[in-house]
């Protein structure tokens, strides 16, 4: 870590403990950590599709499965909660990688297809399964991750959580498993041939990405403290897409950029009621039409068309 | 008796999954783009039969071919606008495909919603009385429903090997540049390819109403199934759709009358990659070569 990184990461972290300064509003503040918590995961999303090339469809079932885990280990064996949410983690990680072997022989649409049906079996389990998880009542009396009231404690973890697995994420990327993953995304053949152990990346890469959304799906559940089987659906998986999408897929700062962007979009459009939704499906067209590369490649052509360069996008 | 009772319901249903796959793996087929807006315009057939048959009071048969050409102009269109211009601007669009018609799905959806509200409407059934064969009992309706499908499966099937314009979807679907090179207008293709993949599914959304009923988020059902008989037939491949939709009919109703009615789809999908574990591209082109073995021989 260069010097550069070292400013860069104490400008962050300046700011994250500056904000709640000036924020007093619990509300406000959930937001800021629905959208931290959203950063992640579509950062993380981004490792696997936009880096790996590899869709998952079924992103939304590892929270699940990490928010599941960790609740009913913390309700039913009153383990620490830190345990519990690197359990329901580890949980998701390892489900993750064996959902990844039998995909390891198909096409990548097929895999995008497979990870979906994964989704769907996981809620319609969680649905079905009443005795363990209360089906579509949801599960409730979750121990919380702080006892405090206040939304502060949870701020400073979700954005610390951030910080540091978009840290791990560019540490990665810069690393020989980052040139790897790249390698793979844009020729898989080269990339074996070029002695990329591609299964065992992908197994690797799918364990890490699967990994941090059960750790974040358990943070989820021990601050919202009522989980439903709706966890696991599509929709989740949809608005981590649209937000990596949104962003600028393929880059670091994308996802979390797109995080918050349509997070607080979301939160804008509630003047208008019924309408919201169509806006924002307009939203997410009028995207990708107007900037296939997302925010970034847009501020990436306007920053380049300024200093008068050609930016390939 | 039960079993054999099961078997056919489960042929009858899995018919209609056959005509939902085979549209969606068609234009997978030819343009290399999962259209997740393919329940949607299920839905909106849906909701067009709805009005045509219980409101207008027009009989199922032009019902049928006034909602299947609605659905083929719709089809064009979202092609025209949405889908052409993505296509024009990216190297590899089939992710932002993916995107612009989960756009246009929650627009859809929820147009339709401040339009026609999140009631259920539809109804009783289109045809009334039942066979009774002694040994299985089956509806006139789900008869009509069976009859329906493989006619619209049959002539599917002449549309793409006997004619021109069938070809020159196979060709597409082969080799891109090769066919543009043979002169085969892509363009025109890809439209008439997307406009026939909605017309096929508004016949499901006509036939099936009675039975799933109508509501803006009706869409769900549809596309799970498409995708599941997509991925069991092989992707692209028109007959493993047609046999991956029977299949997945009968796993579907054996499972929900021996093991849980509420688990029914997760049973079929574990199935389904259970199959795919042991056929890693599908189904389809693993008869493919059966066939050509046989043929061989």
């Amino acid at each position: 870590m260069n010097r550069d990184d070292l400013l860069t990461l104490a400008g962050f972290a300046c700011l994250i403990l500056v904000v709640p300064l000036f924020v007093r509003n619990e509300y406000f503040l959930h937001l800021l950590i629905l959208g931290a918590f959203f950063a992640q995961l579509a950062g993380y999303w981004n490792l696997l599709d936009g880096y790996l090339g590899l869709i998952n469809f079924g992103y939304a079932a590892y929270i699940g499965i990490g928010a599941y885990t960790s609740a009913l280990l913390a309700i039913h064996f009153s383990l620490p909660i830190p345990v519990c949410m690197v359990l329901g983690g580890i949980a998701a990680g390892l489900i993750g990688i064996l959902l990844i072997i039998p995909c390891l022989r198909m096409v990548t649409f097929s895999t995008a297809i497979v990870t979906l049906a994964f989704g769907e079996i996981a809620r319609i389990v969680a649905t079905a399964w009443t005795g363990l998880t209360k089906g579509e009542m949801g599960l409730w009396g979750i121990p919380p991750l702080f006892s405090s009231p206040k939304k502060l404690p949870f701020y400073y973890f979700i954005f610390g959580f951030l910080l540091l697995g978009t840290m791990v994420l560019r540490k990665i990327l810069r690393s020989r498993l980052g040139l790897a993953i790249v390698a793979i995304r844009e020729d898989e053949i080269a990339a074996a041939t070029n002695g990329i152990e591609t299964n065992r990346m992908k197994v690797l890469v799918s364990g890490i990405s699967c990994f941090v959304a059960g750790v974040a799906g358990a943070f989820y559940a021990h601050y919202i403290l009522t989980i439903t089987p709706g966890l696991f659906g599509m929709g989740y998986t949809i608005q981590i897409m649209a937000m990596s999408m949104f962003g600028g897929k393929g880059t670091l700062a994308g996802p979390i950029l797109g995080a918050f962007a349509l997070i607080f979009f979301s939160e804008a459009f509630r003047f208008m009621q019924d309408y919201r939704l169509i806006v924002y499906g307009l939203l997410i067209i009028g995207t990708v039409l107007a900037f296939p590369t997302g925010l970034i490649g847009a501020v990436r052509r306007v920053t380049g068309a300024l200093r008068g360069k050609e930016v390939i996008s | 008796m039960i079993l054999l009772q099961q078997i056919l319901n489960g042929i009858v249903i899995g018919a209609m999954y056959s005509v939902i796959g085979v549209g969606f793996t068609l234009i997978f087929g030819i343009m290399r783009i999962l259209n997740f807006a393919y329940g949607e315009f299920y839905m909106l057939a849906s909701y067009a039969a709805f009005v045509a048959y219980s409101e207008l009071h027009l009989p199922l048969g032009v019902v049928l071919i006034l909602t299947m050409a609605v659905l083929f102009a719709i089809g064009v269109v979202t092609e025209e606008s949405l889908v052409k211009p993505v296509r024009e601007r990216t190297v590899d669009w089939s992710v932002p495909v993916i995107m612009v018609t989960l756009g246009l799905q929650i627009v859809i959806q929820n147009v339709v919603l401040l339009i026609a509200g999140g009631t259920y409407k539809g109804v009783a059934s289109y045809l009334s009385g039942s066979l009774d064969l002694g040994w299985v009992v089956i509806s006139y309706e789900r008869l009509l429903i069976l009859g329906v499908s493989v006619l619209l499966l049959v002539a599917t099937w002449l549309l793409i090997q006997k004619t021109k314009l069938g070809l020159a979807m196979l060709a597409v679907s082969q080799n891109r540049e090769g066919a543009v090179l043979s002169g085969i207008n892509l363009q025109r293709v890809y439209a008439i390819s997307f406009g026939l993949s909605a017309a096929l599914v508004a016949v499901p959304g006509v036939m099936l109403m009675p039975l799933l009923y109508v509501y803006p988020t009706v869409g769900h059902v549809p596309i799970m199934k498409a995708f599941a008989v997509t991925l069991l037939g092989g992707m692209g491949s028109v007959e493993g759709a047609i046999l991956g939709g029977f299949i997945l009919g009968i796993a579907e109703t054996l499972s929900s009358a021996y093991i849980s009615a509420l688990m029914k789809e997760g049973v079929a999908f574990a199935f389904m990659i259970l199959i795919l574990i042991f056929y890693p591209s599908g189904i389809g082109p693993y008869f493919q070569q059966v066939r050509q073995k046989v043929i061989r021989s």
